[in-house]
Formats: structure tokens, sequence, C-alpha cells
């Protein structure tokens, strides 16, 4: 179980860092001119609560405290990112940061999906003395 | 990329002199680009200038990229560390060249976001390695 946690902690953490990376590419499409920018607000509510899911299953896969930590602020930047967007009329100089906060994602998506990869690493048989030893 | 070879104090004060400049630089080239996606959000929900205050202070700190290459290579910091200064100058020519290319072909502006994350990650690491405390110290 703890194993299955851990693979799908890591597949969820990547397949978020690229989701990001994709939602920033269509903010520049909207921003251009080149297409609506209906695609990125849709994308951005898909994406909007998948943090919760890679902190369940950092918190299944048993990563450590810093890991959570930092799943844990992925999740609130995330939730708090189109509510600023949404603040536009009433708070301009808020949703001002909408593209801030979305730097702070990158890294903190970034983050999250190399320690993933930490977790499952820790999963791994270790390997024998002798086959590391001809690789060294 | 966190796996580049460690950086060693230098022992000539001009490039020591140097190695100081050029972590306040890309320290300070690193707040300037966070300012300058502020921008991007000031232009789109503030004042709807659709990218003039972006646009203009882009060629405020821009040259900042070119001073980093030079001090690079005073500081003669490790091979890797100043191909990567290279390629934070190459990013940036592109990145300033991609929405004049983008009124043809509107989907570059894209790649003009896109990149913004590739230069400012660079920037930033550049910045953290480059730091005295991680290695750069002078003698």
């Amino acid at each position: 179980m703890r194993r299955t946690a851990r693979y799908a902690f890591a597949a969820f953490a990547w397949l978020f860092f690229v989701g990001v990376v994709v939602q920033v590419f269509f903010a520049g499409v909207g921003l251009f001119g080149a297409g609506s920018m209906e695609t990125h607000v849709s994308l951005g509510w898909t994406l909007h609560l998948v943090p919760l899911v890679i902190l369940l299953l950092a918190w299944g896969a048993g990563a450590g405290r810093r890991t959570m930590w930092h799943a844990a602020a992925l999740f609130l930047v995330t939730f708090v990112q189109p509510i600023l967007a949404i603040m536009r009329a009433d708070q301009p100089w808020v949703a001002a940061l909408h593209p801030v906060v979305a730097l702070g994602i990158f890294w903190l998506a970034l983050e999250v999906a190399r320690m993933s990869l930490t977790v499952v690493r820790a999963d791994a048989p270790a390997r024998p003395v002798r086959a590391a030893a001809q690789e060294a | 990329m966190t796996s580049a070879p460690p950086v060693r104090p230098a022992h000539d004060p001009v490039a020591a002199t140097a190695r100081v400049a050029y972590a306040a630089t890309a320290a300070v080239f690193t707040a300037c680009l966070v300012i300058q996606v502020l921008l991007v959000g000031v232009d789109a929900f503030v004042t709807a200038e659709h990218g003039s205050l972006h646009r203009d202070f882009a060629y405020a700190y821009g040259w900042l990229a070119a001073v980093l290459v030079l001090l690079a290579s005073l500081g003669r910091f490790p091979r890797s560390l100043q191909l990567l200064t290279v390629l934070l100058l190459l990013l940036f020519a592109v990145q300033t060249a991609l929405p004049g290319l983008a009124t043809g072909l509107p989907l570059l502006g894209g790649l003009h976001a896109v990149n913004s994350l590739a230069l400012l990650w660079l920037a930033g690491w550049l910045a953290v390695r480059s730091y005295p405390r991680n290695g750069g110290r002078n003698p």
C-alpha cells in the first residue's frame, strides 16, 4: 500500500509540475491574443485541488517532514492563486500578485516533484555491494 | 544542476572582488525578474496598459545579464558556472525577442511566459550558487 502511494505521489507531483508549466504557457498565449484566456482559466480550476491529493499521497507515502511542509505550502498557494485573479474588480493590486504567486507555485511544485523521487528511491531495494563497486 | 563543481575561493584580489560583485549582481538581477513578473500582473489587472510597464522595465536592467558574464570570467568561476551565465544571457536575449516575433506567430507568446520560468530559475540558482557562504567566498 505504501509503495503504491509512493509511486502515485511521484506521478502526481511530476504531472502537476508539467501542468503548471503548461498553465503558464496558456497564460502567455492568452495575453498575446493567440487564444482565449478561457483555456488558462479552465486548466487553473482543474489544477486547483490537485496539491491536496499530492499532500494526502505524501502522507500515505510516509514522506519526511520537510516534504510534507513543502506539499502543504504548495496546496496553500495553489488554493489562493485563482482567488487572487477573481479579486481583480475589487482589489486589483492584490490580483496583480497572481503571476508572482505563479512563480512560487512553480518553485514549490519543482521542489515537491524532486523530493518525491527521493521518497521513491527510498522504496527501491538496496543494490548488492559487488554491483555497486563494479559501477564505481 | 546541483552537482556542479564547488566554487573554490579566489586568491587573486581582482577575482575575489569580481565574485562578490557577481553574487550581488545575480541577486539584484533575480529580484528584477520577480518585479518584472509583478509588472505583468499590474499591467493586466491594474493599469490595463497591455505590457507597457513590463516592457519598459526589461530595458532598465537587462544589461546586468551581460555584466554577469563579464564578472563570471573575471571571478574565474568554474567553467560550468561561466557557461550557465552565458546561457542566462542567451535566455534573456531570446526573452526580449519573443514578443516581437509573437506579433507574427502569437503562439510564441506562450513561450515568452514559459521562458520567464527558466530565466528566473537559472538566475536564482546562480545567485544562490555564487553566494559567498556557498563556496564563492573570498580568501
